[in-house]
């Protein structure tokens, strides 16, 4: 499987444009993995649980979340089940990824299904919404492998770098503002701006429910909203 | 900060569990409860609502302490958040730069966050 995937010239192509398709979201991803970083240390995890956490749990989401949990010494399954309920977007995401998958053998679906966050599934949609999509797998793959190498790398570094950053919610600050910056130039056709005002309003009414609920709220409604101003049934994909 | 060995390591295998089977859970399900059509066209916007619902609320998050401000009008002009955010927008729409928009949005976020001490 690995071999076919980097040497066939198409999959390498697509590989490579998946990769530069992401870049402009990897400030965001940079900044949120030192924060994240910082934050577990600060906490007084251990280096190989901060590790473990980086590389295996693999979401900023679900770590932010029991991060704070951890320092009130919650049970293990209630922080489980908090970081499910904060991650519920993620279930929306492999609802959108389900018909790109389904033709994939079944370790390289799981595998692309676990890596694919914002950035690299926006890189997907955007491609999709661009024209016929060539290479689909190996473009995302693409835009996930880079993305997962830059937060890990970066929550490293936020792990090796604890003791001497001052982080407060600034720095926090500056990954929203490069979040937003990557996000501004998807608001593109009127579905795209009936989702976004959909999703603003639902998140900012939604801002104070628990578990991070209106997040999740936020984008089923901005798909509902898309799916309400869309023209008419479109050709399947 | 209270947590055996095995309660943190399990606490990382259940999240890594969750990771893989919240992201693979249409995937994982049977061809024919798989989104399509209209719905699966629609789908597509979800990463933007997504982003959206992820900064908006920290855009806004300075506002409702603004507004109770003696100057509300010039709280929220002065909001190192809003402004900043807004900056960024338009340096965007109007450039078409998505790096201009994030240079101009972090230096005003800097400028107007020492402005506010």
């Amino acid at each position: 499987m690995g071999r076919s995937l980097s040497q066939h010239p198409a999959r390498r192509a697509a590989l490579v444009a998946g990769a530069r398709a992401v870049l402009p979201s990897l400030p965001a991803m940079a900044v949120w993995g030192v924060v994240t970083g910082v934050a577990m240390m600060k906490l007084g995890l251990a280096l190989a649980p901060a590790l473990g956490m980086t590389f295996l749990v693999y979401s900023g989401t679900a770590q932010l979340t029991v991060l704070p949990l951890m320092a009130g010494s919650t049970a293990v399954l209630t922080m489980v089940l908090a970081a499910a309920l904060a991650g519920l977007r993620f279930v929306v995401y492999s609802a959108v990824l389900s018909r790109h998958l389904s033709r994939v053998p079944l370790p390289l679906r799981l595998g692309t299904a676990f890596l694919t966050i914002d950035g690299p599934l926006a890189v997907l949609t955007q491609a999709q919404a661009r024209g016929p999509l060539v290479q689909r797998v190996a473009l995302l793959n693409g835009a996930n492998g880079l993305t997962a190498l830059v937060w890990c790398a970066s929550s490293v570094l936020g792990i090796a770098l604890a003791a001497l950053l001052p982080l407060g919610a600034e720095l926090g600050y500056l990954a929203v503002l490069a979040l937003l910056a990557f996000t501004v130039p998807m608001l593109v056709g009127r579905p795209a701006w009936a989702a976004a005002a959909a999703s603003i309003a639902v998140t900012l009414l939604g801002a104070h429910w628990p578990h991070k609920l209106g997040t999740f709220v936020a984008v089923l409604a901005g798909v509902a909203a898309a799916l309400w101003a869309s023209p008419e049934p479109a050709p399947k994909d | 900060m209270h947590y055996s060995w095995l309660e943190l390591w399990g606490l990382i295998a259940l999240l890594a569990l969750l990771t893989l089977l919240s992201r693979s859970f249409f995937v994982l399900l049977p061809r024919r409860w798989q989104p399509r059509g209209r719905v699966a066209q629609a789908l597509r916007y979800a990463p933007l609502a997504a982003l959206l619902a992820i900064t908006v609320p920290e855009v806004a998050r300075q506002l409702p302490h603004a507004l109770q401000q003696a100057a509300p009008a010039w709280a929220v002009a002065t909001d190192a958040r809003l402004v900043s955010a807004l900056v960024l927008v338009v340096v965007i729409r109007l450039t078409r730069h998505t790096l201009w928009g994030l240079i101009a949005g972090i230096l005003s976020f800097l400028l107007l966050g020492q402005l506010g001490g």
